[in-house]
């Protein structure tokens, strides 16, 4: 019997809409706490286990001939902000990090240590996205154990992370340091941290999406412990070369294990928020030697241009399924990426507003075709 | 090769020639009353629950504290018949409910908690209310449950036996098993196990006594699940991942090119200094040319470096057949003049019956069977229409046999023999070259597929040679060559 890649995948999409379907009832009778939430993250670990190989295997099929573009920096996809239009925009497959996963780690602390009713309101935002996209969307979304595919040994991932930020550090300083205590013993305040750094660096470091370059360092930490969650509760008793390393290296992480994720998969990161992208950015001109690294990232500045040029207006009005079926075969991408090579654009070096142009002049032929 | 004590010797087989089989004596005997039941498969899985509270207190504390669960147990749910855990969750939720309050008593929560990544909220309400603990993140659950499998997987290793001991000391407890006056030895061994160290010599009579009794009774059980094992090994399994090992051989670095080079001279030699049996004698076409056609197989072998392929061993067994026919041929040739021709049409005489097939048959044209090839030979030593199909084994013996006659049996036992289960692809083969372990104990040591040819076999260019030189020697024996190619050959 002759099967179409990823037949599998597709079917466990529609399997996971029934788990989840299940454990709406759990929910609706026994209520969303903690604890409800932690079991329930049982069955959806237990559920991804059992599958791993087969998805591993027809990923590998998919995106040999394929781009498929990976939600990043973001938990959840957000139906209700048009956010899936702009996911759709370009490549072929479209795939997102299993949500629940990604914020399981909230749900295995103790509560006291998390603002439980903060936590579980944005449990409860990603689970109705989830249903939605499952339920309206499956297939053109694929949710899948990414970080599961693509790790094997969470240890010696966190420890390479490590290595990479302690890297990060020492060159942000140009200064050797041996650990993060050796840090922490070097500085007691931020403003000491923010003199020893280098200014381009220290210019270009963000903690919230609408940190400006003339902040201070303090400014952008406080403002950030206020508005990230459960930040507050993690930094009290924390001292302030401390904080300024938890927020660091969470960004500097984040970006370092998306690019590792990516890489090891085929797949390319489809980055729409801010703070991640100015991350990609600081480090990007270590990895673009490689070809393949810097094809991958090429394709995810473009597609980032693309998502912050493009006003949601477009989007208004519109049948996502009609979206989705006129762009799907209209190799988008690949069209911006041939003229961007007619224009001798190396978008590492420059040439942004001329790529927005292509963008826009190509997006506009398609808005025709409606 | 030294023998192994716990199998018996072939000689202590039992040969039932009509049904062609080879007995051992265990089946020779008890053949009908034989159920075997595996501990590993078929009821770890049942303890292991007991397994993990030895595991985490170590043998003394964990005896003590299992004891003294399975003492209340047994006093206060009634309708446990033993403490399964297939029968354990099939109690009433408020049974479980009780059972799950008295472990939980004795022992911390999260010693159980590992089971709870198999038996899960959904269908496992009451188990997870008392044993789910989120912060024992999933992946860690997962990692300690694996260690406990690869402790108790094995049946007779002493954890094992401290598990099968604490199976049997709750029938005890709850009056389902007593043991008759006379049986000192088995009274001695329940009633003193679990207050001796391992390393005690007295536990050397102890820990089979246990272990037998705890096998012998497992049978009687009636109620035995065997789904609800199956069902462990399948989840177990399928959210681990397989470990494949294979076994890396070292390549037979000699080339053999003088061995090689000296053994053409030979057969050149002898070739052209005796031509005329060349142009006339089926003796030397069958003997030269098969010898010949050995050469050819053994130099595939070195250049090709096929000494650790599945293909060498199609290799060393074909020599090894054409050594064997040519000492049974010239044995034989002192009774039957004719016995070379006749082995010769033998040969072609099964050619013939293929060949007739395919004149019924569109052959692609890419068939490496090619027909007008095939006809020229069918019909290169007399007109097919006087070539009868032969249907047996030429002269009517068997490989076996002949090797007998040519005092070969050795050689046909242990290589020939062996390496036809290459050929044939019989399973011994296929698991030995196209299948690798997988060092999973959650996946019960299983063999997973070499698709990706990591797995070798150990070269057999050595024994191939051995075979050669055996060759050469029947050739050099039969016909007379210089000195200097006698004693010329040597490897490299």
């Amino acid at each position: 019997m002759a099967i179409q890649y990823p037949e599998n995948i597709q079917r466990f999409q529609a399997e996971y809409q029934e788990l989840i379907a299940d454990f709406e009832n759990v929910f609706r009778t026994d209520g969303i706490t903690f604890r409800t939430i932690a079991l329930f993250l049982d069955e959806v670990k237990f559920f991804w286990l059992e599958r791993l190989d087969v998805i591993y295997f027809e990923l590998e099929e998919l995106t040999e001939t394929n781009s498929c573009f990976v939600l990043c920096g973001a938990i959840y996809l957000n139906i209700s902000d048009y956010e899936h239009f702009y996911f759709k925009s370009l490549g072929d497959y479209h795939l997102l990090f299993d949500p629940f996963l990604k914020i399981e780690q909230f749900f295995r602390s103790q509560e006291d240590r998390v603002d439980s009713t903060e936590t579980i309101e944005y449990f409860n935002r990603v689970f109705s996205d989830t249903i939605e996209i499952l339920t309206h969307y499956q297939n053109t979304f694929f949710i899948l154990p990414i970080r599961q595919l693509s790790v094997k040994d969470e240890e010696e991932r966190h420890e390479l992370l490590g290595k990479f930020f302690l890297n990060f550090l020492s060159s942000s300083f140009d200064k050797e340091f041996t650990s993060q205590d050796d840090f922490c013993h070097q500085y007691e305040t931020f403003e000491q941290i923010e003199n020893a750094m280098l200014p381009y660096v220290s210019q270009k470091l963000v903690f919230n999406e609408d940190d400006s370059e003339d902040m201070s360092l303090r400014e952008k930490l406080e403002r950030h412990c206020n508005t990230q969650m459960n930040f507050l509760v993690l930094a009290k008793e924390q001292s302030e070369p401390q904080i300024f390393l938890i927020a660091l290296y969470s960004w500097v992480s984040q970006i370092m294990d998306v690019l590792l994720i990516c890489l090891y998969l085929r797949i390319i990161p489809y980055i729409r928020f801010g703070i991640t992208f100015r991350y990609l950015v600081l480090i990007m001109y270590t990895f673009i030697d490689d070809q393949t690294l810097r094809e991958v990232i090429e394709k995810t500045i473009v597609f980032y241009i693309f998502r912050k040029a493009t006003n949601v207006e477009i989007f208004e009005n519109r049948k996502f399924s009609e979206y989705s079926m006129m762009i799907h075969d209209k190799n988008v991408l690949a069209n911006i990426l041939d003229k961007m090579k007619e224009q001798q654009i190396d978008i590492f070096h420059g040439g942004i507003k001329q790529v927005e142009a292509i963008i826009q002049e190509e997006f506009a032929k398609y808005r025709k075709a409606v | 090769m030294k023998r192994r004590k716990d199998v018996s010797r072939l000689s202590e087989h039992r040969l039932h020639k009509k049904q062609g089989i080879v007995a051992t004596p265990l089946n020779d005997r008890l053949r009908d009353q034989l159920t075997l039941s595996s501990w590993g498969k078929e009821r770890m899985p049942e303890y292991l629950w007991l397994g993990l509270i030895l595991l985490y207190y170590g043998r003394e504390e964990g005896l003590e504290k299992a004891g003294r669960v399975l003492l209340d147990i047994s006093k206060k749910v009634h309708n446990l018949p033993h403490p399964r855990l297939s029968m354990v969750f099939g109690l009433s939720d408020e049974d479980q409910h009780t059972l799950f309050t008295i472990v939980s008593t004795i022992i911390d929560k999260k010693v159980l908690s590992p089971l709870t990544v198999l038996y899960r909220p959904l269908t496992y309400p009451v188990f997870n209310d008392f044993f789910n603990i989120p912060q024992f993140g999933f992946e860690s659950r997962i990692k300690y449950l694996l260690r406990a499998i690869e402790i108790y997987f094995s049946s007779g290793s002493d954890e094992t036996t401290d598990l099968r001991f604490l199976s049997l000391s709750f029938l005890i407890f709850s009056d389902k098993l007593r043991v008759a006056k006379g049986l000192t030895m088995t009274i001695e061994a329940l009633k003193e196990y679990p207050y001796t160290e391992h390393s005690d010599e007295k536990m050397r009579k102890y820990r089979p006594a246990i272990r037998s009794m705890e096998g012998g009774y497992s049978g009687t059980l009636e109620n035995n699940n065997n789904d609800f094992c199956k069902q462990f090994w399948i989840d177990i399994g399928m959210i681990t991942s397989c470990k494949p090992v294979s076994i890396v051989f070292d390549q037979n670095k000699y080339t053999y090119k003088d061995f090689i080079r000296q053994f053409q001279k030979t057969l050149e030699y002898i070739i052209h200094s005796n031509k005329e049996k060349s142009l006339a004698e089926d003796k030397f076409d069958v003997i030269v040319g098969s010898i010949t056609y050995a050469l050819k197989i053994f130099i595939e072998l070195t250049e090709k470096s096929l000494g650790n392929s599945i293909l060498g061993r199609h290799g060393v067994r074909t020599i090894i057949e054409i050594l064997i026919i040519l000492k049974y041929l010239l044995k034989r040739e002192v009774s039957n003049h004719d016995i070379w021709e006749e082995y010769k049409l033998y040969g072609i005489s099964k050619y013939k019956l293929i060949l007739l097939k395919a004149r019924e048959t569109d052959l692609d044209n890419t068939a490496h069977f090619i027909p007008l090839i095939v006809d020229a030979l069918v019909n290169e030593i007399r007109w097919e229409e006087f070539i009868d199909v032969d249907l047996k084994y030429f002269d009517k013996h068997g490989i076996r046999e002949k090797s007998i006659e040519a005092d070969e049996k050795e050689l046909f036992d242990l290589f020939y023999d062996y390496d036809s289960s290459f050929a044939h692809g019989l399973w011994g083969a296929v698991r030995e070259s196209a299948m690798v372990h997988c060092d999973n104990a959650a996946h019960q040591y299983h063999a997973i597929p070499d698709i990706n040819s990591n797995q070798e076999l150990p070269d057999v260019k050595a024994d191939s040679f051995k075979t050669m030189q055996k060759l050469l020697s029947l050739l050099t024996g039969i016909y007379n060559v210089p000195k200097e190619l006698k004693n010329g050959y040597s490897i490299s």
